[in-house]
């Protein structure tokens, strides 16, 4: 079915559009003007617009003439009769109209059928060779097929050969098993996927009537597929056809729109059918759809405006250009600056993992010097806490963990790493290079304690691509990535700049030391059994020496300033730590498929980043300085719902080890955890090994340092966290402390509105309303009841703060950051 | 105009986005209605040999020192030290020919408890979901009285999620069931964080009250539904803490002591009563830990199933613990057919592995003597299987003459899961996704085990 595209130059001439027109009528990619179906499975999708970019594919009247040359399956969705040529028309109810010429050659002489271009399709239409299905390892009920078709060949055998070729019955086509099942007549643990009537069964008929062909070795092959339109600004509510076209290695193209799978990238903004109809939802914004078609694949990105007016916000950098650039796109006009005490409750919280002291509190609402809000931003920056909040961040997705107690002098040197790296600030791209080129013993190169937290090679190599590129790889271990451009070639000549690296015992118990050991760096791909030279991602393979380290190679060609996924990565990483979500989301999973909501946004910040030579903390000061980073959270009357365009600071709830440390903060208690002084702070904890300890820090999704994944930290709400928080005798113990803030405020002699106004201060840095410091004095009135002066008083105190504590604890105003 | 109609659907939006799947699943209330599963999960690996598999006619170092007796069933037989289990054979169902390769009870229980092929042998903690965790997945955190729908029960010290890789992986902190401990026989049991401390139950309405005043943040700032969906665990976990019917489901002194005493004052007896009250309450998946009977242990026996000979002296250590498991098991399948809860309370009864066939003889570490015991062996073990309408009174598969491996009806432990989930109404096809949103079926692999389904 193969479809042999002649020119249309030569064909049509090259301008068809009809004098007084005033809707465009799209056919394919290449060939937009006028449409050509050879041979009777040949299928154009039309795409209709009205001015520069209104889909009304659904909202016209079709007419064809002459009639008996094509039909009509759906709103402009052609198929070919009878060979002929024929003009096919739209008109639109507000008068407008469009025509586009169709020409139709072969309608009786059916192309021949290859395995891989025409066959597997449907089985991945139907959901046959799913994940969840056939093509899971091992497959389903005793068939299994390749998941999604990237091995046809053992598909062909699997459906023709195997089991005494008991699927395929060639005498009456019809009969056979992979039918039966399919359309459900044989019992099918997947139900009746496909109608018998439908052409898909029928084209699947004729190929075992033809003999079940392969196909030839010299047949195309496909090398990209194009979605039509590729971005297009629509109103919320609207409707958009895409249209798909195949480019195969002869040159010819192929309508697919109703061949390829589908996906809405963010379900709430639009859903798509699957011959390719969006339908946009309410919510402005961007959003994306992906197309998959074989191991091909494609996007649709639409931005859905709002419409209101936006007035000038005050640019502090880039970043709030790009931001108020795409806000008044979208027509969404953005919060207001948040005021000071919320700003500096947000920013201690961000760059320190703590929350500002009393003092620091008192001392920054004083300050009346307009740029009060830079010099505590720098302030913090060089903040001890800041790189140990930081170093916490990052040796979770390193995987610090304690796996035996003896790794204990392994992950506090690799923290102490880390921790001291960021307090100097060391380059991003030195930091990694030390880290990807760690040998030696733990003294030596605490980073060597990364080789011995993950030890197999293939899995180095997807924490790094992951981590530092933002590629998330695994999916090629096994077969083609499916949302993706990576092969298992890939994925294996990257895996082998680990290849040459050796490790042995070292001295101290659970030690060891890492190694270059002096041979060829390769690895091999176990499907196809090639060894494969170490290659960068994307790029071609490198040639190296045997006595060369492999992986300085690596660190070499991930800093190097043209690297397309370095910078990005870590700019996404640390924007999302700001504003809660990456602008790619998830901020480790770049890839075409998956575009960016501010693509220019994220370049300019990689540039930035790159040319201020990899600094972290320059970045830092970049995101927190932007009136971007600055507005309140509370929302407009516009933007309540505005979840990806920054028109408002999105609220998050506080982190396991700073929620912890700021209970503690305000209860006035202290931590003991084993093996650490009393009083450290959770956020400054070497490695995973206290998570187990407190069951505070698991509870409320301290990382278990598994993966080399941030999701591994969650900031979910459960049950368990609510009965924690609300009923668990640790935290009753730290508000009833004998030496807590409870105790000391009961026994201090002040009024009664200054202990509630220090109690306010500190857990949510700022004075009580009069309403709260009414309900405040009540419950302490109702508390003392009768009792007079002296130690009942003082117990009745006591309770009331501890309730009081309480109650402030259980606020969002707390738990969250805002 | 058009800011207004923007505005009503966005606060129509409000209530539809964001909000967590937990919460979602909750109100789909999916799954069969009304069916349960008690899972009795017996840590260490019980021995084969000398409980449900006997094999008299094996050479003596096989065959141990225990004989077979007959049951109320002809032709099934089971260990001389389960005599109330044969006198209600008729009740349940032996499977003889469960297996799998993971001989080390890290990677035994990963293997068991989620249905997969773990990642590393060794090691308690589960890279995939639990099957518990997947039940709460599909069929919500609470039912509509107020109880938790996944539950387990352990000893004291014992109640990390980890210790039996009972943890959620992928599926979330949000899956993590309702994990209670203690020991339910001695009168001072409770249960942690469920009950308000005395102290506290009258200042809890009073904290709440505060609590109103004090939260005035708008839960409207929050999109993402973190602070939506905190507002309501806190609404739950308060229901819980005020749920008459949580606190009477644990409230052992409700049942009549003829009746606790039936169960047997034993941690087993005791948990297993609990495992029946939960149930009533309406908790669809109860898992009840056995490890030690009960406080008191003869310094030849050991904390749990793991009867090696260093360990303790095998027989001395089952002489010890079997009686309370017999007692406490029959008790439970009785209790449930008596009060008709058997046709949709599935009852399961196992451990991660059975033991070595050919017993051996150490020297035990805490006797100094030389003693007998078995060591791990996941080719063959046997599950006992009662209620949810199965049919019972049968032997389904066998193992060889000297109990090494099965001979006949191969089954995995994903059988019984495909059993399990056909049960509850889930559908082992679906699909949940990991942390990077790859599809992962709930069931790899696995059949439901037709022998046992009911004959309808």
């Amino acid at each position: 079915m193969h479809l042999k595209l002649i020119p249309i130059s030569l064909l049509l001439g090259a301008a068809t559009a009809v004098a007084g027109s005033n809707l465009s009528v799209r056919g394919r990619s290449g060939s937009e003007d006028a449409v050509v179906l050879i041979g009777p499975d040949a299928r154009q999708q039309l795409v209709v617009t009205s001015g520069p970019s209104r889909d009304v594919t659904h909202d016209v009247q079709w007419s064809v003439s002459p009639g008996g040359v094509v039909a009509f399956d759906g709103g402009g969705f052609l198929k070919p009769v009878a060979d002929g040529q024929a003009t096919v028309s739209v008109s639109h109810s507000d008068g407008s109209i469009g025509s586009i010429r169709v020409r139709v050659q072969q309608s009786a002489e059916p192309q021949p059928i290859n395995f891989t271009n025409d066959v597997v399709p449907i089985l991945t239409r139907y959901g046959c060779n799913g994940g969840g299905c056939h093509g899971k390892s091992g497959g389903q009920n005793g068939f299994r097929l390749s998941l999604l078709g990237y091995e046809p060949w053992n598909d062909f055998d699997y459906l023709t050969r195997e089991s005494r070729g008991r699927r395929i019955f060639p005498a009456v086509p019809e009969r056979s098993l992979l039918l039966t099942k399919a359309t459900g007549e044989t019992p099918h643990g997947g139900g009746a996927r496909m109608d018998p009537e439908s052409h898909d069964f029928q084209f699947l008929v004729r190929w075992i009537r033809q003999g079940m062909p392969y196909g030839r070795e010299t047949d195309p092959s496909i090398q990209r597929i194009e979605v039509f339109p590729k971005q297009r600004v629509a109103a919320p509510g609207a409707r958009q056809q895409l249209s798909v076209t195949a480019h195969y290695s002869d040159g010819t193209t192929r309508d697919i729109t109703r061949a390829v799978q589908y996906e809405a990238n963010q379900e709430e903004m639009a859903e798509v059918a699957e011959d390719g109809l969006v339908t946009f939802k309410e919510l402005p914004g961007s959003t994306s759809i992906m197309v998959r078609f074989q191991e091909k694949v494609d996007v649709f990105v639409a931005d859905l405006p709002l419409g209101a007016p936006v007035p000038a916000m005050v640019a502090a950098n880039f970043i709030d250009d790009l931001v108020q650039r795409k806000l008044k796109l979208l027509g969404l006009p953005p919060s207001e600056r948040t005021g000071d005490a919320a700003f500096l409750r947000r920013v201690t919280l961000d760059l320190a993992g703590r929350l500002p002291s009393k003092s620091e509190i008192e001392s920054f609402l004083k300050d009346p010097s307009p740029d009060k809000r830079a010099r505590r931003i720098d302030a913090l920056l060089v903040s001890d806490d800041c790189a140990e909040w930081f170093a916490g961040k990052w040796t979770a997705i390193l995987r610090n963990k304690r796996a035996k107690p003896e790794y204990a002098f392994g992950t506090y040197a690799f923290h102490d790493w880390i921790r001291r790296s960021l307090a100097e600030n060391l380059p991003f791209d030195r930091m990694v290079t030390e880290l990807l080129t760690a040998s030696g013993d733990l003294g030596q190169s605490p980073a060597t304690a990364w080789y011995r937290a993950v030890p197999d090679q293939k899995d180095r190599m997807q924490d790094i691509a992951q981590i530092f590129l933002g590629v998330r790889v695994q999916c090629a271990q096994c077969h083609h990535h499916p949302y993706e451009k990576w092969s298992q070639d890939d994925y294996y000549s990257f895996a082998a700049f680990f290849s040459t690296l050796g490790t042995k015992a070292a001295d101290g118990p659970g030690e060891t030391i890492v190694f270059h050991q002096r041979k060829a760096a390769t690895m091999a791909n176990p499907r196809t059994g090639k060894a494969l030279p170490p290659a960068p991602l994307g790029s071609e393979a490198l040639q190296i020496a045997p006595e060369r380290d492999p992986r300085f190679a690596l660190a070499d060609w991930m800093s190097d300033r043209e690297n397309p996924f370095f910078a990005r990565m870590l700019v996404n990483r640390y924007w999302k730590h700001f504003f809660g979500r990456g602008l790619v989301e998830p901020e480790d999973d770049m890839r075409v498929t998956n575009p960016a909501t501010h693509p220019e946004l994220l370049d300019a910040l990689a540039t930035y980043f790159t040319v201020s030579g990899y600094d972290l903390r320059e970045l830092m000061r970049l995101i927190v300085s932007s009136n971007t980073y600055q507005l309140s959270a509370e929302p407009n009357s516009y933007n309540l719902t505005d979840r990806q365009n920054y028109s408002r600071f999105y609220p998050r709830r506080l982190p396991a080890e700073v929620l912890l440390d700021s209970i503690n903060m305000v209860a006035e208690t202290e931590e003991s955890f084993g093996g650490q002084e009393k009083g450290t702070r959770a956020i400054a904890l070497p490695d995973d090994s206290y998570n187990k300890e407190v069951y505070f820090l698991s509870v409320f999704g301290r990382p278990a340092m598994e993966s080399a994944c941030e999701c591994e930290r969650t900031a979910d709400a459960n049950l368990a966290q609510s009965l924690h928080l609300i009923n668990s005798p640790t935290l009753q113990g730290k508000l009833a402390h004998p030496q807590g803030r409870a105790a000391r405020l009961a026994a201090l002699s002040a009024p009664d509105q200054s202990k509630i106004s220090d109690l306010y201060l500190a857990a949510v840095g700022r004075g009580p309303e009069p309403k709260e410091l009414e309900a405040a004095l009540g419950h302490l009135a109702r508390k003392r009841g009768t009792a007079a002066a002296g130690e009942a008083r003082v117990k009745a105190d006591q309770i009331a703060f501890e309730d009081m504590l309480w109650a402030l604890i259980n606020t969002k105003e707390f738990l969250f950051n805002h | 105009m058009r800011r207004r109609s923007f505005l009503e659907i966005g606060s129509l939006s409000l209530a539809g986005i964001g909000l967590p799947q937990f919460l979602q699943a909750k109100a789909q209330s999916g799954g069969a209605r009304d069916t349960n599963v008690i899972f009795i999960w017996l840590p260490g690996g019980p021995p084969h040999m000398e409980m449900y598999d006997l094999k008299p006619d094996a050479p003596s170092e096989y065959r141990g020192v225990f004989r077979p007796i007959r049951t109320n069933v002809p032709g099934l037989e089971v260990g001389e030290l389960l005599p109330r289990h044969a006198k209600i054979a008729d009740k349940f169902t032996l499977i003889r020919s469960c297996h799998h390769e993971f001989a080390d009870h890290g990677g035994g229980h990963k293997r068991f408890m989620t249905g997969r092929v773990p990642a590393a042998p060794t090691g308690f903690v589960n890279d995939a979901p639990a099957v518990t965790s997947i039940v709460m997945d599909r069929l919500g955190g609470l039912n509509a009285d107020g109880v938790p729908n996944v539950v387990i029960g352990t000893d004291t010290g014992r109640h990390g999620i980890d210790i039996f890789s009972l943890g959620s992986a992928w599926l979330g902190q949000s899956r993590t069931p309702f994990l209670f401990h203690g020991d339910p026989s001695l009168s001072d049991f409770q249960v942690q964080n469920l009950s308000l401390a005395p102290e506290l139950a009258d200042r809890l309405d009073d904290r709440l009250a505060l609590l109103q005043g004090f939260d005035r943040l708008r839960r409207g700032l929050d999109q993402a539904g973190s602070m939506v969906a905190m507002d309501e665990f806190h609404q739950e976990a308060v229901t819980i803490l005020t749920s008459p019917a949580v606190r009477a489901a644990f409230d052992l002194s409700k049942e009549p002591q003829p009746v606790r005493e039936r169960y047997g004052m034993t941690r087993f007896g005791q948990r297993g009563l609990l495992a029946r009250r939960l149930v009533e309450a309406g908790c669809r998946f109860v898992t009840m830990v056995w490890e030690q009977p009960h406080r008191e242990m003869p310094k030849n026996c050991t904390y749990n199933w793991d009867s090696h000979a260093v360990n303790c002296d095998i027989n001395d250590d089952l002489r010890w613990r079997l009686p309370s498991y017999d007692q406490a098991l029959t008790a439970l399948i009785e209790d449930l057919c008596a009060r008709g809860l058997d046709r949709n309370t599935l009852l399961i009864c196992t451990g991660e592995f059975g033991r070595t066939p050919k017993m051996n003889a150490q020297r035990g570490s805490q006797t100094g003597v030389m003693q007998p015991g078995r060591d791990h062996w996941p080719s063959s073990m046997s599950m006992l299987v009662s209620g949810g309408g199965m049919r019972t009174g049968q032997v389904v598969g066998a193992t060889n003459a000297k109990g090494e491996h099965p001979v006949d009806r191969l089954l995995t432990p994903n059988d019984l899961w495909a059993t399990v989930y056909r049960h509850l109404g889930i559908d082992p096809h679906e699909s949940t996704s990991d942390q990077l949103g790859r599809p992962m079926p709930i069931l790899p692999f696995g059949s439901v085990i037709p022998e046992i389904l009911p004959c309808t």
